[in-house]
């Protein structure tokens, strides 16, 4: 047998002394931002019965761990924080409650194949708009996300958002969703066809699904167009009125209409994103609209939220925007009384002083 | 700060060996004067608009998933073996081959009995194809040299690539069946992709230009 000391299990990771340090800092930042905007922080137990979330999140299922407790219940670990949160507060609030407003930090616990061990998935943070619908609401989780990632150092990151609703009118399956999350324009055609979509239709759906840019362009493409449903407008309308809302806000650099974002999970209803940063591998951060998935849970209310990937974060702040590290106590002789008290004084200044 | 993704260097990899040849060969019909010196493996257009990197032919997929390249140059065949999901931008004119099943010219298969036994190279793609038709299947992994586990009884049947099928005759095996069409294609890091979008688009536009 391998030496055991050597490894640590797949789908969990540990981070000690600096890393911890910058991580804690990060952590700090996205807390205090949370906070100023009247979010209230939550905490996700770490396993929850199986069958709760039958059929939520099957396309992630074959990743999470699952084990049987001594009533012969299966149990599943914490693989995805949005569900576990509608779960609780699906147990929690009540709809004179709403809307309410919280955030997470927590780890989640994945299988991940041997060669891609590298996506640092495992600690989330995030928040969550719950009884929260329409433009207001959306527009605030997002100017929060961009908030959030500007004070964690990611400034230049860019959000790509997209509308869940666009497949509900032409083909819901994940097959198809996932066809348009790649790109696979020829499959998506073919999908269309198979469905008794006419040519022109087709090809204009797939003109609106391939389609990254700013209002402007948008609105260029949308006068070209005439096989649109009066329902596909309405959506693209808001798309159109949430970003000029957060242009307005000051970010107008840092935003994108991408309507080949349609969410990776089917419990996605609404606007769906993705933020996206030079460098990294992957995104970000994701989140989007899920207005059934408290109804799952005995609270029927709109939500909207967003989850990021702090790891993938860690390397944006430089070291002179981290708190510094401890030092060393000086070597001078001196009682202990005496360095407690030096390093009380210190610490009134706020200032980092071990003994 | 604002974000300037256009106007960015763009990383490519390109796979070593043959298929390196004619992606240079087309990068500089297309503009791109591009050089690896001998024993470099990475290189920057003149331009300055391209970095380039060379990499083994089966380790590009993971160079271009773990974003060290941004875009890559690879065989559909190397792509479905990773597992990795990316955007194809586009085929590229050359290199098209096909996936194909072939044992011994002499095999009668009537005397296949229980599981299929296939020795190939591309394992996951084997595994797949026989799963999706319902034959039970036992897959051998092979390293190369594939035509010579009929010729010694290794297993009856390969599952590999044929281009004109003169190494098959030359071992004395047939082509049994044609299972897929193997191209080459330009490949994106879909996180890479949405952050250089316009930069990459345009690359595409100067290569299909280059190609057609």
């Amino acid at each position: 047998m391998p030496d055991q000391r050597l490894h640590i299990p797949q789908g969990t990771e540990a981070f000690y002394l600096e890393e911890a340090y910058a991580h804690r800092e990060l952590l700090r930042r996205f807390e205090d931002l949370c906070s100023l905007w009247g979010y209230l922080p939550v905490q996700t137990p770490v396993f929850d019965f199986h069958d709760l979330y039958r059929g939520l999140d099957d396309e992630s299922a074959p990743t999470t761990y699952r084990l049987i407790d001594r009533d012969g219940d299966i149990l599943v670990l914490r693989s995805d924080i949005t569900l576990f949160l509608a779960r609780q507060m699906g147990l929690t609030l009540d709809s004179p409650d709403l809307p309410v407003r919280v955030y997470y930090g927590d780890t989640i616990l994945r299988h991940e194949d041997p060669n891609d061990l590298s996506k640092n998935e495992f600690f989330q943070v995030g928040i969550e708009l719950i009884g929260g619908e329409g433009l207001d609401a959306d527009a605030e989780v997002l100017l929060l996300l961009l908030d959030v990632t500007r004070a964690l150092g990611a400034e230049a990151s860019i959000v790509h958002i997209g509308s869940r609703g666009l497949l509900r009118s032409a083909n819901t399956t994940e097959r198809f969703a996932r066809g348009v999350a790649l790109r696979r324009w020829d499959d998506v055609r073919a999908m269309l066809e198979e469905d008794g979509v006419t040519d022109e239709r087709a090809w204009e759906l797939v003109q609106i699904y391939r389609f990254i840019g700013g209002p402007d362009e948008l609105r260029d493409l949308l006068v070209s167009l005439r096989t649109l449903t009066p329902g596909e407008r309405q959506i693209l309308d808001h798309l159109l009125a949430l970003s000029a809302e957060l242009r307005a806000l000051g970010y107008t650099e840092r935003v994108r209409i991408d309507l080949s974002e349609v969410g990776d999970r089917a419990y996605y209803s609404g606007v769906v994103f993705h933020l996206y940063d030079e460098g990294a591998d992957a995104p970000v951060a994701a989140g989007g609209r899920y207005d059934g998935l408290l109804g799952h849970f005995g609270l029927d209310a709109p939500s909207i939220g967003f989850s990021i990937m702090l790891r993938r974060l860690q390397s944006r702040l430089s070291a002179d925007q981290l708190p510094a590290l401890p030092e060393a106590a000086s070597a001078e002789a001196a009682s202990f009384r005496e360095r407690v008290e030096k390093a009380r004084k210190l610490h009134a200044q706020g200032k980092v002083a071990p003994l | 700060m604002s974000p300037t993704p256009s106007t960015d260097k763009l990383t490519l990899a390109l796979p070593k060996g043959r298929l390196y040849e004619r992606s240079v060969e087309l990068l500089r019909s297309c503009g791109f004067d591009i050089l690896v010196e001998d024993r470099k493996l990475v290189a920057e257009d003149a331009g300055g608009r391209l970095r380039v990197m060379l990499v083994k032919n089966s380790d590009l997929p993971t160079y271009v998933y773990h974003g060290i390249a941004g875009l890559g140059v690879c065989g559909t065949d190397v792509l479905y073996e990773s597992g990795y999901e990316f955007f194809r931008l586009m085929e590229l004119p050359f290199g098209r081959t096909r996936m194909c099943l072939a044992s011994r010219t002499d095999h009668d298969p009537d005397t296949d009995t229980g599981r299929l036994r296939v020795a190939s190279k591309y394992t996951r793609f084997a595994r797949d194809c026989f799963q999706d038709r319902g034959i039970p299947c036992e897959i051998i992994r092979l390293a190369g040299s594939v035509e010579l586990a009929p010729v010694l009884g290794l297993a009856p049947y390969i599952v590999d690539l044929v281009e004109t099928g003169n190494t098959l005759a030359a071992n004395n095996l047939r082509v049994v069946e044609e299972l897929a069409d193997v191209s080459v294609v330009l490949i994106a890091n879909p996180a890479y992709y949405k952050f250089h979008y316009k930069s990459i688009d345009a690359l595409v536009d100067i290569l299909r230009e280059g190609c057609s």
